[in-house]
């Protein structure tokens, strides 16, 4: 009987020996993730694998008065190019990540992270080549890790750098985006369009599929790196980087206010404009044509901003950044490299932010 | 050919060997599955087979017994808490099928008519599909994932050993689950594999296991019970897997011959899982499930086991992919010292 037994045993061996640990083609047209050389250390096979979070590729797009399927206080992120503004709901994004999209000729990829709550603008043409981004279904720090269907290149969001593939090492080029409330969008814009929930994809666009994330400091799905504990997790902020120092803007500090900040971020002055009731942060450069401008805020005509920005010189310009009226009318403040994160995830990709009011 | 006697005689200096080699057979033939050469494995998340063995009772003194198991498992079925979930996309989830191939060993030796100790090893080997929608549907990747589980060890105490006159068996126990699979394996390409793609827990498992056997002569009719409870710990990336409860009822009927039949009822409840300290989404639940065995005994010594493991009822907290079956072969072997 043990030589019955050590038979059994040296057949089940064969079963498993015969296995190695592999990523293999599947079925048909599967796709083989390259296993070359990574930037970043710990990344995580999220669990959906490589397209199974869809994204949507110029997806129907409608006026803002038949998106029925947002409330007022849903957070979009807006895109404007030209005369033509676009809104991409988190309703949306949630449940698609990234989104191909065309807008006034340009070629340009939203990006969200539902985890880290992190929205950002690449452009599609990468090398003169112009592609479309998907979701690798991979994560670096809970952050999205997106490829790019020319080269098969992995990138990391948030460090909006290829870290993985044929074009390891290339910095994205970025767009600004505005993230706000979907009330606030619609007032600045009131002619733009918004995704339709008529995707092509079967999903529950009115139901939110991370249960309580969003507002359990607690849950993270994936390990993080580094917990900064100064902030609560899923704080959301406004993150400016410059170089390799970056400063953080807790919504949180500044309640319902309408304010105006002129800081300095590593040596580069910016300024920041703030509308707590509406969900809106935004920053740009103070320096213009080699002079360093100083900033308040004018809340005295914004029936259609929030606020807008008058600057030393008696320039005003509005939330995009645009000079409206007095001597540099016509002229555009340079947005900072800057979005809107959960703090978790600045905290642990740019460790050490400096927090305003802190 | 190998004569009768030249056979007895093998068997009878097998026997002398064991004798004299008892304790390190306990701790090495676990071990030697152990070793990377072995490419041994185990499995403690998803479809976890190893606490599902430990359904023996006290081994009688002075017997070692070996039950060398291997199971086949298949998911491909998702459930939304209670109900069977025909598009796993439209909940953001892609279509998953995944099959757990797992050998496991468990050893148990009697050191007396009431203590007896038992470790189950086991080696595994995982496959998942993942078919996607996008861009246009139907792009399957696969992903394989095969080496050593997590081990257990148990210490068994007969409250009332088994007698022929009472028929009657009431044991508990205790142990641990030790953490020999890998919990944070890469793919080739450096990849993280996905949780329930990993061979362990990382942790230390506390286990509490309890017995019940009571026979009904001359009828050849058996009441079992079996029920275990395990207290996760905490890995070292702050993984706590779900603290779990595993509990099994029973009947067996041995025929006069060669033939044991029992037919189980087996209920699984398993706590979320936690990351930090926070339960984590689509993690814990409860099963229930049927396994019809057959026992085949050709010998007084060996008998070979088939079994199925057939889900009926499950109540997932949010939606998870769970078990469509589970087939099974064992064979145990008793060698009286």
């Amino acid at each position: 009987m043990p030589k019955m037994s050590i038979t059994i045993m040296l057949f089940l061996a064969v079963i498993f020996l015969q296995c190695e640990d592999t990523i293999q083609p599947g079925g048909r047209g599967s796709v083989i993730t390259d296993p070359s050389q990574w930037l970043i250390s710990a990344v995580y096979d999220g669990g959906p694998g490589r397209d199974g979070i869809p994204a949507l590729q110029n997806p129907e797009m409608i006026p803002a008065s038949q998106a029925t399927y947002l409330q007022e206080t849903d957070l979009v992120i807006g895109f404007v190019e030209g005369d033509e503004a676009r809104a991409y709901p988190h309703a949306i994004l949630d449940w698609h990540e990234i989104i191909n999209d065309r807008v006034a000729g340009k070629k340009v990829a939203i990006t969200y992270c539902p985890l880290t709550g992190t929205g950002i603008a690449y452009d599609r043409v990468i090398n003169n080549i112009q592609t479309t981004f998907g979701v690798s279904g991979l994560l670096y720090e809970n952050n999205l890790i997106q490829f790019d269907r020319a080269t098969n290149s992995n990138w990391s969001q948030m460090l909006m750098k290829c870290v993985n593939g044929q074009l390891i090492g290339s910095q994205a080029s970025v767009y600004p985006l505005i993230e706000t409330s979907w009330s606030t969008w619609k007032k600045m814009f009131p002619g733009t369009l918004v995704v339709s929930t008529n995707t092509g994809h079967s999903r529950s666009y009115d139901r939110y599929p991370y249960g309580s994330y969003r507002t359990n400091h607690d849950l993270v799905l994936f390990p993080i790196g580094f917990d900064d504990t100064r902030l609560q997790r899923k704080d959301r902020v406004h993150g400016i980087i410059v170089n390799d120092r970056t400063n953080v803007y807790p919504f949180k500090t500044f309640g319902g206010q309408k304010t105006v900040i002129n800081d300095v971020v590593n040596g580069q002055p910016v300024v920041v404009g703030v509308s707590g009731a509406d969900n809106l942060i935004v920053s740009y450069l103070r320096t213009l044509s080699g002079m360093e401008l100083e900033f308040e805020v004018v809340t005295d005509n914004f029936e259609i901003y929030p606020f807008n920005f008058r600057s030393n010189d008696g320039t005003i310009w509005n939330v995009l950044g645009k000079a409206v009226s007095g001597p540099r009318v016509g002229q555009q403040l340079v947005p900072t490299l800057s979005y809107n994160s959960f703090w978790f995830a600045w905290g642990t990709f740019f460790r050490g932010a400096d927090i305003y009011g802190r | 050919m190998i004569s009768s006697d030249r056979l007895q005689e093998r068997q009878t200096r097998f026997v002398q060997l064991i004798r004299r080699l008892k304790w390190a057979v306990l701790i090495l033939v676990p071990a030697s599955l152990l070793s990377e050469a072995s490419r041994a494995q185990g499995c403690c998340t998803a479809g976890t087979p190893i606490l599902g063995t430990l359904e023996l009772g006290s081994s009688p003194p002075n017997t070692l017994q070996f039950n060398l198991t291997y199971e086949y498992t298949f998911r491909d079925r998702f459930y939304f808490e209670g109900d069977r979930v025909d598009d796993p996309t439209v909940y953001g989830q892609v279509r998953r099928e995944q099959a757990i191939h797992s050998v496991l060993l468990e050893t148990a030796y009697g050191l007396s008519r009431r203590v007896s100790v038992s470790s189950v090893l086991s080696f595994t080997r995982r496959g998942l599909d993942r078919t996607s929608s996008a861009p246009v549907g139907g792009v399957t990747t696969s992903l394989n994932n095969s080496g050593l589980s997590d081990g257990v060890f148990l210490v068994k105490y007969s409250i009332v050993p088994l007698s022929l006159i009472s028929q009657r068996e009431v044991a508990l126990g205790g142990g641990v689950k030790v953490p020999f699979g890998s919990y944070d394996k890469t793919q080739l390409n450096r990849v993280v594999f996905p949780f329930d793609m990993q061979q362990g827990t990382g942790s230390w498992d506390g286990i509490l296991w309890g017995y019940f056997n009571q026979g009904f002569l001359p009828t050849r009719v058996h009441l079992f019970a079996n029920a275990l409870y395990r207290f996760t710990g905490t890995n070292d990336i702050g993984y706590k897997f779900g603290n779990e409860i595993f509990a099994t009822v029973g009947v067996s009927y041995r025929t006069p011959r060669y033939l044991d039949f029992s037919l189980q009822a087996r209920y699984r409840h398993l706590q979320a899982d936690e990351l930090g300290g926070a339960a984590l989404l689509n993690t814990g639940g409860d099963w229930l499930s049927l396994v019809p065995t057959v026992n085949v005994n050709p010998a007084n010594d060996v008998s070979v086991r088939l079994f199925s493991q057939l889900p009926v009822y499950q109540s997932v907290t949010g939606i998870q992919l769970t078990t469509t079956y589970t087939l099974g072969l064992g064979v145990s072997y008793i060698v009286r010292l």
